[in-house]
């Protein structure tokens, strides 16, 4: 299929009539057209009025959920300006399909009514152009069996590929897994293939009903048997279905646990930190009560600490009268009174009253103390003696523990201090444990592996139920031989059961080659549009059985999950590319080839060799590119590639609408400096 | 249309079991599965009948 031209009128932000002609006989491989916009300007609303005009669609896949009501098609400022007048909105097509030239033309009416637009279908033609240049119609009734003929509905949006897309099918997740089974089925037939293949059996499993209603016992018999075995296989592929689904949602389960945590990861340091600083803080308060403790052992010590001084001073008064020789005094107070009273000295000479010797004794009389006091005053000496030896060891261990104490009450503060701050990060207490997560994510491991171990046991199941339907289709097609000689219905049963066993088998081939094929296809895209490091290391494309996408590596080890953005980006153009050629019946892709600014990871080598390899893979490459994306570094290289073809520029014109302008190929490094600038 | 590989591949069958298998295609693209059973019942008596005949 080669678009020729489009035109548009009043279609989204087109108000009034726009033609765009992609590509006429004389400009031979020139099967390039850039149609160059901001985001915004209508890029992707051209491909939405293609395809609108050829399938009467006007969703797209990635419209998702958007209500129908929301995906208006007609022009807005029209409507505004004509008000109570409907807007007709035309879409044209002329493209060339298998040498035969058709020009398809669909239209819709709108009228504004309160708040919503009603919009409905107002004409569709399609004709065929001859060689001669007259036109032939096609029946209306027709119309949409030819287009379908030319691009299957199914597959209409295959051929865009948009970054989404090309994002999506780099991940390796359920969604990238359909959309692989959805484009394979969908494209290749495959799913016609399963719809025939029910079919064929809905006809045997009746013809065979009508078989066992019959007189002839043995084969009643063995479709009795094969009857209930299916329906025991059915009922096997139903609980098969069910764990599948089961365990799809463990794993979705799963995936929502991992975001919750992966916003955990933010905070598990600051959860690691509260828990160790917790865990500081016990030990701290539990060092403080042992400091605690050992203080007021202390107490005495520290009590006697407080008469040190008066200790210290009492002891050195009693020491310096020792050393003055008066405690103990040399001569008992007593025996000095005995002398004075006796007025006689110990050497026998008589003290007169008054006499200097008698002033002498009366002065050390006075001096000395009596005989208890000395002695209480001299065990006192020796006591203080003793412990003020103490006073100094005693006073540093209370100063010890006194500071020691202080220690550990300033980190306790400083620890609290540290939480505090510790979970005012951490936020609210509204917030999931991440253990819980943890262990939530752990149980439903677990219950995947549990449900997978049933769905072994299962599927083990089916196969032996499978066998023994072998066995019994085997007897029963051997009867239905004896009988079907003269039994019609006998023939049918067997004819729709060889039919349904060949297309089963058929379906396990090619499912199975088409993988390894389009695999191989992918792979020999993929490394020549890789730049030179990435072909050094990346190998090979393969599509898995559960139709998952991996590269292998130089040592034929996967390495998807190694790969930059850029190189995921060229595998998914790769797959698309391959998938696409291997539909077609050449060796090109038939169908025009929609990129929606696919430049955007993509190192200057890559775009090169896309730019150089995709307009010799597809009959037409319409590349939709923003400014950022489409500079004069890659017009350059187009230009050099020798295939660029056209060149439009979507700009804005008044009130949301956009005006398509063609720039001529020679004057297009002039406008996009402009751009640029 | 059927892709030319499963063409292909349904040529090693009989030609009864070849071309209820492609119209069984060919219906599958678009119609639905019930309503391509109630077409192809027609299809297996006739061609049923044309085994018959050939076999006589």
């Amino acid at each position: 299929m080669i678009l020729h031209s489009m035109t548009v009128e009043n279609f989204r932000q087109f108000r009034g009539r726009h033609v765009l002609e992609f590509y006429t006989p004389s400009m031979g491989q020139s099967n390039v057209t850039v149609i160059f916009g901001e985001n915004g300007r209508g890029k992707t609303g051209l491909f939405r009025a293609i395809i609108f005009c050829l399938f009467g669609e006007r969703r797209l896949s990635q419209d998702g959920d958007v209500p129908l009501e929301e995906l208006q098609l007609v022009n807005v400022s029209a409507l505004a300006d004509n008000p109570g007048q409907p807007i007709r909105t035309v879409v044209e097509l002329k493209f060339t399909h298998r040498e035969q030239t058709y020009h398809l033309r669909r239209a819709i009416l709108g009228m504004q009514d309160g708040d919503r637009v009603i919009e409905e279908e107002d004409e569709k033609s399609l004709f065929l152009i001859t060689a001669d240049g007259n036109t032939k119609p096609v029946l209306a009734t027709e119309i949409d069996a030819v287009i379908n003929n030319i691009l299957d509905r199914r597959v209409k949006d295959y051929f865009l590929l948009d970054g989404e897309k090309i994002e999506r099918l780099t991940r390796a997740s359920i969604e990238q897994r359909r959309e692989i089974s959805v484009g394979i089925r969908n494209l290749l037939n495959v799913d016609a293939l399963e719809i025939a293949i029910k079919a064929v059996g809905r006809v045997a499993k009746t013809l065979d009903n009508e078989l066992s209603s019959s007189s002839h016992e043995d084969l009643s018999r063995l479709l009795k048997r094969l009857g209930d075995n299916e329906e025991e296989q059915d009922n096997s592929k139903n609980r098969l279905e069910k764990l599948a689904d089961e365990i799809c949602l463990a794993r979705k389960e799963i995936d929502k646990t991992d975001k919750a945590l992966d916003e955990f990861k933010e905070i598990r340091h600051l959860l690691e930190r509260r828990k160790s600083l917790e865990q500081n803080l016990q030990e701290m308060e539990r060092q403080a009560v042992d400091a605690l403790s050992e203080m007021r052992n202390l107490v005495c010590k520290a009590t006697a600490l407080i008469m040190a001084p008066t200790v210290i001073t009492v002891f050195e008064h009693i020491d310096s009268r020792k050393q003055k020789g008066e405690l103990p005094s040399e001569i008992r107070r007593d025996l000095i009174e005995r002398i004075l009273m006796e007025k006689r000295c110990i050497c026998g000479n008589e003290i007169c009253e008054g006499s200097e010797a008698y002033s002498h004794i009366i002065d050390w009389l006075k001096r000395t103390s009596d005989v208890t006091t000395q002695d209480a005053a001299l065990n006192l000496w020796r006591y203080m003696s003793e412990m003020r030896h103490h006073f100094s060891d005693d006073a540093d261990l209370v100063e010890k523990r006194l500071q020691q104490y202080g220690n550990i009450n300033s980190s306790i503060g400083n620890l609290n201090h540290s939480l505090e701050n510790v979970s005012n990060q951490i936020g609210t207490s509204e917030r999931q444990d991440a253990t819980k997560l943890d262990v939530h994510r752990t149980n439903l491991q677990k219950g995947i592996i549990d449900l997978e171990a049933n769905a072994q046991n299962i599927q083990s199941q089916l196969e032996n139920l499978q066998q023994e339907n072998d066995r019994l289709r085997a007897l029963l097609k051997e009867e239905k031989l004896k009988v079907g000689k003269n039994d019609e219905l006998s023939r049918r049963s067997i004819l729709a059961h060889d039919t349904q066993d060949a297309l089963i088998d058929i379906h396990k081939q090619f499912t199975s080659e088409i993988k390894d094929l389009i695999g191989a296809s992918a792979t020999i895209l993929f490394r020549e549009l890789l730049d030179k490091e990435g072909r050094e290391n990346l190998r090979t494309i393969v599509v898995n059985d559960d139709y998952s996408l991996q590269v292998l590596d130089r040592y034929k080890k996967p390495f998807l999950a190694n790969i930059s953005a850029g190189q995921r980006q060229i595998m998914s153009i790769s797959f698309i590319a391959a998938l696409a050629i291997i539909a077609s019946p050449g060796d090109k892709i038939e169908i025009p080839l929609f990129m929606d600014t696919p430049f955007g990871r993509l190192s200057y080598d890559h775009r090169r060799n896309l730019i150089n390899k995709l307009p010799t893979l597809a009959s037409q490459w319409i590349l939709l590119a923003t400014d950022t994306e489409f500079r004069r570094q890659e017009a350059q290289l187009l230009k050099n590639s020798g295939r660029w073809g056209k060149f439009f520029m979507l700009r804005p014109s008044s009130n949301g609408n956009t005006e398509i302008v063609e720039q001529d190929i020679s004057s297009v490094m002039a406008v996009l400096r402009n751009e640029e600038d | 249309m059927i892709n030319e590989k499963i063409v292909e591949k349904l040529n090693v069958y009989s030609d009864e079991v070849r071309e209820l298998a492609m119209q069984a295609i060919q219906l599958s693209e678009s119609f639905p599965e019930k309503a391509i059973a109630d077409q192809l019942q027609g299809i297996v008596r006739r061609l049923a009948k044309q085994q018959d005949g050939d076999d006589q």
